[in-house]
Order: C-alpha cells, then structure tokens, then sequence
C-alpha cells in the first residue's frame, strides 16, 4: 500500500477549484438520496424558489408592459396631438368623432367612435382590418363578449348595430377594454367633437410617470418577496437534524467550515434549480391568467415579456439570493465532528440599535419625498425611495426579537401551557421571530398599500366633481337631475317620451344651449326651455312664456348683441330684458353666470333652432340598471351624445380591484408564512419528542401541550400583527402624504389583513398538532 | 522521507521522534473535569490502546489528540503541529489526509452508499468521482464488504456497517487511524473480525492506531496500553 507521504494532502487555491464543485456536487447528491425529507426539503425549496422566480419574471415583464401599453395608448391619442393642424382632406383621411361620450357598461368605461374614411388610402385606426360601413362596427373582444352575453340587453340595444369585425392587440391598451368604432356618413369635420387624420400613430410613446404606480410596485415587490425568502429560510431547515447528522460525519472524514457550507449549499442546490424551473413553469402557465386580472384595460398576455437584462438579472440574482437564505439559515449550527454544535448562548437584544433601520429608512423616505427633495434624477429617487422602503419594512422585524423577549419575561406563570409556551420563547425566540417576521413584514406592506389606495380613492371621490365640470359638469348629490347633451340632430321624433318610456326614468325634459358673448364683457350660458323645463334648472319665483331671468353674476346686458359661439356659422342675437335673480337662488348648477329664457323671450333668434339640446333626466336610482336604461335611450337619440357622468358611476372599479387583489394576495402571502412558520413548527415539535414524551409520562394534559404550540404560535404572531400595524399605518401616511393625497384609513381592511393574521396563528396550531399528538402516543412514549 | 518497518515493540520515546505527542492536557466541560492532566507519547505504527472505565476521560483524551476537541491546555504535536492550537482549515486537512476515525456508531452517512461513503474523503480532498469510488471498491473488497458497496449503511448488518466504516477511515492511507469503542456495539464475533482487519491492515500499511476501549480483549490487539482514570494519565509519554 502506498505511504500517506505519496499521497500529500491538497491545500490551498490548488485545491480548491474542484474541489468547490466537488462539495456542491456531494450535497446536490445528499439532497436527491436523503430518503422523505429531503425529498421534502427538496420540494419545499423549490416551491418557494418557483414562486419567487415566478414573481420577480412578472415584476420583471413591468416595463415590458408599460412600454407596450404606452405604444399603444400613443396610437390612440388622436385628440393629443392639438398642436398638429389638421390635413386637409383627401384621398389620405380619415374623420373621427367620439360617440356616446363618458359611457360605461355597468361601470366600465365604453370608449366609443365615429368614422369615416375620405377616401381609399384613408389609414385605418390601430387593430382595425376594414372600415366599418356607414352604420355598422367593429368592436373590442372583450365588448363582444358582453355583447353576446344574454344578460346584456341594454347594451345591445345602446349599440345596436351589426357587428362586422374586431380590434386586434394592437389597437387596445388592454384585454378588458371595451371600445368600438361606428361607420358613419356625412360626418363634419369642422365639429368641435371631430377631427380629421392623415395618420393614427403619431408623437412619443406614453409612459406612465405615475409615482403613486412606482411606489406601490416598489412596496408590493418587497412585501410579495419577503414571505417567499420566510418560507425558504423555513424549508431549508426541514429536515434539520439529519442534516446536521450528515455534516458532523462529513466534517470529521476532513471537510472544513466553508466546505461543510457549501456541502449544505449544494443540498439545496436541487431545489435551488428545480424551483427555477418550477418558477419559470409557473410565469409560462400564469401569463395566461395575467389577462383575466381586471385591473383597467387588463394586460395581454403577449405584453407579459421580461425585459432581457431583467431576466438574466433574475436568473443570476434568485440562485445567489435562496443561497444566500440557506447559508443564513445553517449558519446559526456549527457543524463539528462530533456532531452539530447549535449556537444555543442566546444574545439579549438590545434596544437600541432596533430602531436605527427603521429610523434610517425614515430619512431616506425624507430625502426622496420629503418637501426639499433632496435628490434628482428618476434613478436616484427611485434607487432612495426604495432603499428607504425596504430599511422600513425590514426595520419593523428587528423591532420584534426585543419585543418578544421583554414580553416572555413579563408573562405570566398561569396558566402552565402558557408558563410553558413563555420558557420555549424565552429560551429559543429566534425560529419563531424569524418565520413571525414574514407576517410582519407581509401585514405592514399591505397595510402601507391599502392606506395609498384609500387615500387615492378619497382623491378621486373629493375630485370628481371639478373633473367632471371639465368635461360635462358632474352631477352633485343634491341634484335630482342627470343631464345628456345631444351633439346631433336627435334620430327619433320625441326624446322626451323615449326617455320617459325607461322604467328608471321618472321624468325628461328638453332644454336648448348655448354659450354667447357680448363683447369685451366674456360670456354667459343661455338656456332656453319652457317654464317648467326652466324650473327644474332654478327655483324661479314665478314664470310665464316671454319671461326670462339672469343670474347675479351674468355678464351679459340686455340689449347685448351677442355672437353665439356653438351655432355654425357663428351668429348673432340680441340679449332680451330679463328679472335678475336673488343671489343664491337654488338652480345656479351651471353657475351663477346663467341666462334663462323661454322660447318666446328668445323669439326673432334664429340661432335658437340650431342650439344643442340638452336632455334632463329623473333617474330612480334604485331601479336596477338606471345607467343602462339612460344610456340606452341617448345612443337611441343620438349615438354620439355626451352622458353626464355620475359620482355613482366614477369608476373606482380599479381601485377596488387592486385593493381586492392586494388583501389576496396578503392573504396568499400569509399562506405562504403559515407553510413556512408550519414547517418550522413541526420541526421543532419532532426535536422535541423526547421533552413532549417525558411531560406526557409525568402526567401532562394533551390540553397543556397543545395549549403551549397555540401560545407558542400566538404570543410573537399577536406582537407582530401590532408592530405591523404601526409601522405599515405610519408608512402609508408618509407615502400618502408625499404623493399629495389625503390620509384615508379603512378600518374594515385593516381588521380584515389583522384577522387574516390571526387565522393564520389558528390554522399554524391545527395543521402541526397531528404530528405534536403523536409524539404524545403511548408507542412513542416506549420507543423514547 | 520513508515510513519505518512496522514493529510490534513499544515505542521507546526516548530513541524515537514521536508521531503523536501530548502533554499537560486539561479540558473540562462545564463544571465537570474530563481531563486533567494527560500525557502520551506514539510512534509511527505503533498500537496504543486507551483503556479506563466509563467516564473515566478516555474518549476526551483521544478528541483532543486527533484535533477534534480542542484542549483547554497543554499541547498535541503532531509533525511540527500544535494540535492544540492549529487552524481549522489546518485540522480539516490533516482529518483529510493523515487521520482516520472509527468510532463506536459508524458515523457513516445514511443518505449515501457504502462505497459513496468510503469514497468521501477522496472527494472531499479533490479527487474525481470515478477514481475515488475506484479506489474506494478496491478496499472494501480487501474488506470483505465489496458485496454491500451499492446499499445505504442502513441496509447493512452492524459489523458490515463497522467494516465499511473501517474503508473509510482507511481510505487515504492515514498514518494515524482514531478508533473510539470501534467494536462497542458489536457481538464479540463480528468485533473481532473488525479488529483484526483494522489491526492488521494497519499494520501493513505502517499506520498508527490510537485504540480507546475498555475492554481486555480489545486492547490485546494493541502494542501498549495506557490507562485513564479520572482525566489522569499515569505514563507521561515523550520529554519536551
């Protein structure tokens, strides 16, 4: 046999190289041959590693999708491009007016137009394979689908026309639009609702530059990670004591530290990959289901494309990152020959330096949002905002290790499960701490975004109004009115009594208008309508035909010769006497700039024949599709109206989905903690055979015992629920406040993210005591 | 450099250069004083067996000579190397190259092979797969264990189980082999085929063999014995 001195040992660099492979490749081996649990440590890692992969390729396809719909969007800005004059008309043109303005179905919005080619090489819209003939359209998949949906009577009867073809991708900015475009003839290119085009893409692309969408996909990214990387660090460590087993006999056949590390490394190593592969199963199989998300338009599941350098960082960083967990989660176990020696010499934690993270997210949050704004550049603001985020979030679990240890000491010692439950925590805080701070971390995000989300909805409540005064003027709540302004001649005889004919439509009326001026004096709103029509706009105190009133500040006299301004051509009329009414007299819903005239006081104008129309409608809103009902018969009238829209009807649909969406995927994420937290908790259960064996032969109740896994579970679960809820309230504020929205709290979801919280303590303890009531059997019992 | 002729003689230490020194050990742990004052000298190929009765330090005393424990003083030369003192990358490679471990329960790892066990060391030390494994069958052959070298350690009777740990601690070709109680938890059949393979292959192979036991029969197997009792040596091998 040959002399140990011919065989040397290899040390240094020389070694090292393959003998790196060589160790990954003998864990890698351990893993696949490790009999049920590694098999299910195996499988745990790559779940979770799939799940993180799956999520951060979807984070990763964002500017994919944002650069997608933003094309798109740039397609179909037709009225944007105000600072382009207009063609003339050719042969090249296309005239585009919008029909049936501000409608919805059933809260989501209908974009709807009006076409006509001017000749053959007219281009076509976005997605559109042919004009459609004067009188029929061609529609959007999803307006198809309600379309053909039996349920949708009104809709058909709103759009009732022959449907001749649909939208392609390429003309809608999402799956879930609802658009169409109407063939139309003798359209009028000199209509303030018209335009003519010689091309639909035209300027820069639109990118979202919203940062209310930055912020949440910078919070949502880290807080739907976290729980992922909780789980990791939780199912790595399944399986542990065989494990450690298996590295003390590796160590003592000469394996050093840093080699037992990467034995423990290459043991993940297949889940590592196998969840990779998982993950990208996952984003293949899910991009699909991305398109059913009702967010908006919706995304295509073409648009779900990672961006290249996004995915190879993805593909490099995930391997690094469930390494990284890994070594984490070994590194509290020195693995020597003799076995695995645990760190068990707990460190008290300290006070004071918990709160610096927090504390240091704090002034990065005030340098990038703060109102000096200390930073330029989107990089760099992004680069500090989310640098303050994540010290915040993370901050809040350096919080809990101290909390929970100044909390066992005060526990008290009755009753025993809890005595109990207060040793183990007091004795080994760490596991449960570390799996508590997914929870943490999960609840103070979501609770962060539902407070962004209801301070942008409460924006958008309190600003609807002035919006829609930009467009139409919303109807306030006091006002019983909804109010449709007729752009054409009305197609059917009698709009009064269609509208009337509507179960939901107690009441119509006509009124004409117009917007005149006087000179240098600026201008006034002239209704004009009988006296009951002009009742239900003002409270007049008296009114026969011939008279006509003004509100106080009209600033238009009698006797004014005035342009009318939406008669074409533009023409003239003279401003008759009228009764000025009392200042705050009820009816100033068009502003105390109002002229109102009956038709004889209006009489010798010949402009009032070509005024619009506005329809005024009594809506029972409890009568069930009132909108439908309203929107049904103006498109009867004229397909292109323009219909009031209401605070009823502003659409907060989104909102109300990403907020439904972020509480489940909170809830989703708390599953995945409750996995993880399980895991560890049976884990911990199994090295606790001997201890739970020797209790029950004393004679401990099962009560007791599992009493003290439900304190166990419950006592850093409920202090974490309570860290997460002020720190993600304090941090929704500071979020709300610098997007300049108003602070809004919604106590039901905040109730409901706690209770989830609190049922996953419940379902934590029901799902391990299967495995602490056997080791409570009397066959356990003598096999100890 | 050459190994010596094997010899059957006790290591004289005052004509030789000891392999494996120790002196002055102490080690306690806790309140409890395993080790107090212990002291060995060893020779190249020479046998030793440590006896003593249970809780008597033995077992100490041989972690602490193979590096395994570190001493709380005293010192444990080995080829210019204090033991006691030395890194762990420097201990890791000498468990690599030039010791061997066989102790009462295999420590063998239940997840590989017998010969994916035997073969470790090799691949822990750089060698590829193939040869390692190679080399690896080759032993257990001479073993007697080539007919389990495809079963889990699990699957194997205790002294096949013994007897592959016996390849693994043999495997590199130590020149200090480390057995701790190896034939405890064997019938006295299968303990003295394990101890006459180790024994011998030692022999042959000019290793030393540093033997705890307690019991006689065992230590017969041994060129000299040294007695433990209460952390306590009473040979003061070697003089520094």
């Amino acid at each position: 046999m040959k002399s140990f001195r011919d065989t040397p040992p290899h040390e240094g660099s020389a070694r090292s190289r393959s003998s790196w492979w060589n160790e990954l490749m003998i864990g890698a081996r351990l893993s696949v041959s490790g009999g049920r649990e590694s098999a299910a440590r195996t499988l745990l890692t790559a779940v979770g590693v799939g799940t993180a992969t799956a999520m951060l390729l979807l984070a990763a396809s964002l500017p994919t999708i944002l650069d997608e719909a933003g094309e798109r969007s740039s397609g179909l800005s037709f009225f944007r491009n105000a600072e382009h004059p207009p063609p003339p008309p050719g042969e090249e043109t296309v005239l585009l007016g919008s029909a049936l303005a501000n409608a919805d179905h059933r809260g989501t919005p209908v974009t709807g137009w009006v076409i006509e080619p001017e000749g053959d090489q007219a281009p076509l819209p976005p997605g559109v394979a042919g004009f459609p003939d004067p009188g029929e359209m061609v529609v959007s998949p999803a307006l198809a689908e309600r379309l053909a949906d039996p349920d949708n009577d009104l809709l058909r009867r709103r759009l009732d026309h022959p449907v001749t073809g649909q939208i392609g991708e390429e003309g809608l900015s999402g799956p879930h639009e609802l658009v169409y475009y109407l063939g139309q003839e003798d359209m009028e290119a000199d209509r303030a609702d018209t335009v003519r085009m010689d091309a639909f893409v035209d300027g820069e692309p639109y990118r979202p530059d919203d940062p209310v969408i930055l912020l949440l996909g910078l919070v949502g990214t880290v807080v739907m990670v976290t729980p992922v990387v909780v789980f990791l660090s939780a199912a790595v460590r399944f399986g542990g004591q065989a494990r450690d087993r298996r590295l003390a006999a590796v160590r003592l056949v000469g394996a050093d530290r840093a080699a037992t590390r990467r034995i423990a490394a290459g043991e993940s190593l297949a889940g590592v990959l196998l969840g990779m592969l998982l993950g990208a199963g996952f984003f293949v199989v899910g991009r699909p289901i991305v398109e059913t998300v009702p967010i908006d338009d919706g995304v295509f599941a073409s648009d779900v494309v990672p961006s290249p350098a996004l995915a190879a960082l993805v593909v490099f960083v995930v391997p690094l990152l469930a390494l990284w967990v890994i070594l984490v989660a070994v590194r509290g176990a020195a693995a020597e020959p003799l076995g695995v020696v645990r760190r068990t010499e707990r460190r008290r934690p300290r006070s004071w330096w918990r709160l610096l993270l927090p504390a240091l997210g704090a002034v990065l949050l005030y340098a990038g949002l703060g109102p000096y704004m200390l930073v330029t550049g989107a990089v760099n603001w992004t680069v500090l905002v989310a640098t303050g985020l994540l010290a915040v979030l993370f901050g809040t679990t350096a919080v809990l290790p101290w909390l929970l240890d100044r909390t066992v000491r005060v526990l008290p010692s009755v009753p025993l499960s809890l005595q109990i439950a207060g040793r183990r925590l007091a004795a080994d805080g760490d596991g449960p701490t570390r799996a508590v701070n997914g929870i943490v971390v999960t609840v103070a995000g979501a609770i962060a975004l539902m407070t962004l989300l209801n301070g942008a909805e409460a924006h958008d409540r309190d600003g609807a109004p002035e919006q829609g005064a930009l467009s139409v003027g919303a109807r306030t709540d006091d006002d019983p009115y909804q109010r449709v302004d007729l752009r054409r001649e009305p197609r059917v005889e009698d709009p009064v009594t269609l509208f009337e004919s509507e179960p939901a439509i107690d009441e119509a009326v006509v009124v004409r208008r117009m917007y005149a001026t006087a000179g240098d004096n600026g201008g006034t709103q002239v209704h004009i309508a009988d006296c009951a029509a002009l009742a239900r706009i003002a409270d007049l105190p008296h009114c026969a035909p011939g008279d006509a009133f003004a509100t106080r500040e009209t600033e238009v006299e009698p006797g004014d010769v005035t342009g009318v301004t939406s008669t074409e051509p533009p023409s003239t009329w003279t401003i008759p006497e009228y009764t000025e009414l009392p200042s705050g007299v009820a009816g100033t819903r068009y502003g105390e700039n109002s002229l109102l005239i009956t038709p004889e006081a209006a009489a010798g104008a010949e402009a009032v024949e070509e005024m619009r129309r506005v329809v005024l409608v009594r809506v029972n809103e409890k009568t069930p599709e009132a909108r439908e009902q309203i929107l049904a018969a103006a498109a009867e009238t004229d397909p292109t109206a323009l219909v009031e829209p209401t605070p009823a009807h502003a659409d907060h649909t989104a909102l109300d989905t990403m907020k439904l969406m972020l509480l489940a995927g909170a809830i989703a994420c708390l599953a995945m903690v409750v996995a993880g937290v399980t895991v560890g908790t049976v884990e911990q259960i199994r090295e606790r055979r001997r201890v739970h064996a020797v209790l029950t032969a004393f004679g401990t109740r099962r009560t007791t015992l599992v009493g003290a896994v439900l304190w166990q579970t419950t006592v850093p679960v409920a202090l974490g629920t309570a860290i997460a809820f002020v720190f993600g309230t304090a941090l929704g504020a500071v979020l709300l406040h610098a997007v300049d929205l108003p602070l809004a709290f919604d106590t039901a979801e905040i109730v409901a993210i706690t209770a989830a919280g609190a049922g996953a303590i419940a379902l934590t303890t029901l799902l391990t005591l299967p495995v602490l009531l056997r080791t409570m059997r009397p066959d356990g019992l003598r096999s100890e | 450099m050459t190994r010596p002729t094997p010899s059957t003689d006790p290591a004289t230490p005052e004509q030789r250069t000891p392999l494996l020194a120790a002196y002055g050990l102490r080690k306690s742990f806790g309140l409890t004083q395993a080790l107090s004052t212990a002291s060995l000298s060893m020779e190249e190929g020479e046998i030793v067996a440590l006896m003593g009765p249970s809780g008597s330090g033995k077992s100490t005393f041989l972690h602490c000579l193979a590096g395994v424990v570190r001493p709380d003083a005293g010192r444990v030369d080995y080829a210019g190397t204090d033991l006691a003192r030395a890194p762990d990358a420097r201990l890791s490679a000498l468990r690599r190259t030039e010791f061997g471990f066989l102790f009462q329960f295999g420590q063998l790892v239940p997840e590989l092979s017998c010969l994916e066990n035997v073969a470790l060391p090799l691949r822990l030390n750089g060698r590829r797969r193939r040869t390692a494994e190679r080399e690896a069958a080759r032993l257990m052959e001479r073993l007697d264990v080539g007919d389990v070298a495809r079963k889990r350690p699990g699957e194997c009777s205790g002294g096949q189980g013994q007897r592959v740990a016996a390849a693994r601690a043999l495997v590199t070709r130590p020149r200090v082999i480390f057995a701790d109680e190896p034939t405890g938890s064997l019938d006295s059949l299968n303990g003295e085929k394990v101890l006459r393979l180790l024994t011998d292959t030692a022999r042959e192979s000019g290793a030393s063999v540093l033997l705890v036991t307690h019991e006689p029969r065992v230590a017969a197997y041994s060129d000299r014995e040294v007695v433990v009792r209460d952390g306590r040596t009473p040979e003061i091998g070697g003089g520094r």
